[in-house]
């Protein structure tokens, strides 16, 4: 028992809570029950619509991704005809770059032949 | 019966009305009923993993606030007012028992659980630390604050106790 005399006046002076119902526990307790219960197994019928739910969503399914996967292919098809491919582009622009390189090569030889010759 | 449900009924016997006086002062009379099965409800769900660490008072009691300010998140029943703003001319004097119920209900959200563990239900601090998962500290500064509003108010109402 505390000594505190802020303790003591309150609980001298403190309102009671109203009564708890006199069946409260057993309320918990069918509460608990209910929860804990083990649910009954579906009934045949419901099982039958369970099966037939999962067969039509699977055909659904399916179907959505056949249709899906036609639309892809036939959008990669008319990419690849409406863009040229990068490769003989890459192809020419490494031939001119030789082109001009090596050339400018050529040139510079005859230039250093001539030079050689110069000196000589 | 098996054995929890023994140990259960056990501890409902034992802290139920503890419980109910402590959630009653807490959030009033009108989900009373509703929380105190709440919060047993809940002890019978997590009574498997209770390692004895708390002692089952205040476990309980921790579960218990716990419900009370889950539910009342959002929209906490009382005080309906601040309790600096319950001066004594706009308050008419009523008996001492509803003076007191107007004081601790006009504590803040904050103040009140400590207020009401410690100086109602005689908690300890280290207790009260674990109900409400606040250090040791935290809980003297609140009963400290709590203690010194509480009696201002009385005194503003004509009620001079020497504490």
């Amino acid at each position: 028992m505390s000594s505190d005399p802020l303790t003591k006046f309150l609980k001298a002076n403190a309102a009671a809570p109203p009564p708890a119902p006199a069946d409260e526990f057993a309320r918990i307790h069918a509460r608990i029950t209910a929860e804990e219960a083990p649910r009954p197994p579906p009934s045949r019928r419901s099982r039958l619509w369970a099966g037939g739910g999962l067969a039509a969503v699977s055909f659904v399914l399916a179907l959505s991704l056949t249709s899906m996967q036609s639309r892809w292919s036939g959008g990669s098809r008319v990419q690849v005809a409406a863009t040229p491919s990068p490769v003989p582009l890459l192809d020419r622009e490494i031939s001119d770059y030789f082109e001009e390189t090596l050339g400018a090569f050529e040139r510079s030889d005859e230039s250093w032949g001539y030079d050689e010759e110069f000196i000589l | 019966m098996n054995s929890k449900e023994a140990l259960f009924h056990e501890w409902y016997q034992e802290h139920a009305p503890g419980l109910r006086n402590y959630l009653f002062r807490l959030a009033g009379a009108s989900a009373l009923d509703d929380l105190v099965q709440e919060t047993f409800l809940k002890v019978w769900r997590a009574m498997d993993g209770f390692d004895g660490r708390a002692r089952p008072r205040t476990w309980i009691y921790r579960i218990g606030h716990n419900t009370a300010m889950d539910r009342f998140r959002e929209t906490w029943p009382e005080p309906a007012a601040d309790i600096e703003s319950l001066a004594s001319a706009s308050v008419p004097r009523p008996e001492l028992k509803d003076l007191v119920a107007k004081g601790v209900g006009a504590l803040s959200e904050t103040l009140r659980p400590a207020f009401v563990l410690h100086y109602q239900l005689e908690f300890s601090v280290s207790e009260i630390a674990v109900i409400l998962g606040v250090p040791e500290g935290t809980v003297k500064t609140r009963l400290m604050a709590a203690r010194e509003k509480f009696i201002a108010f009385l005194g503003r109402n004509g009620v001079d106790y020497e504490f």
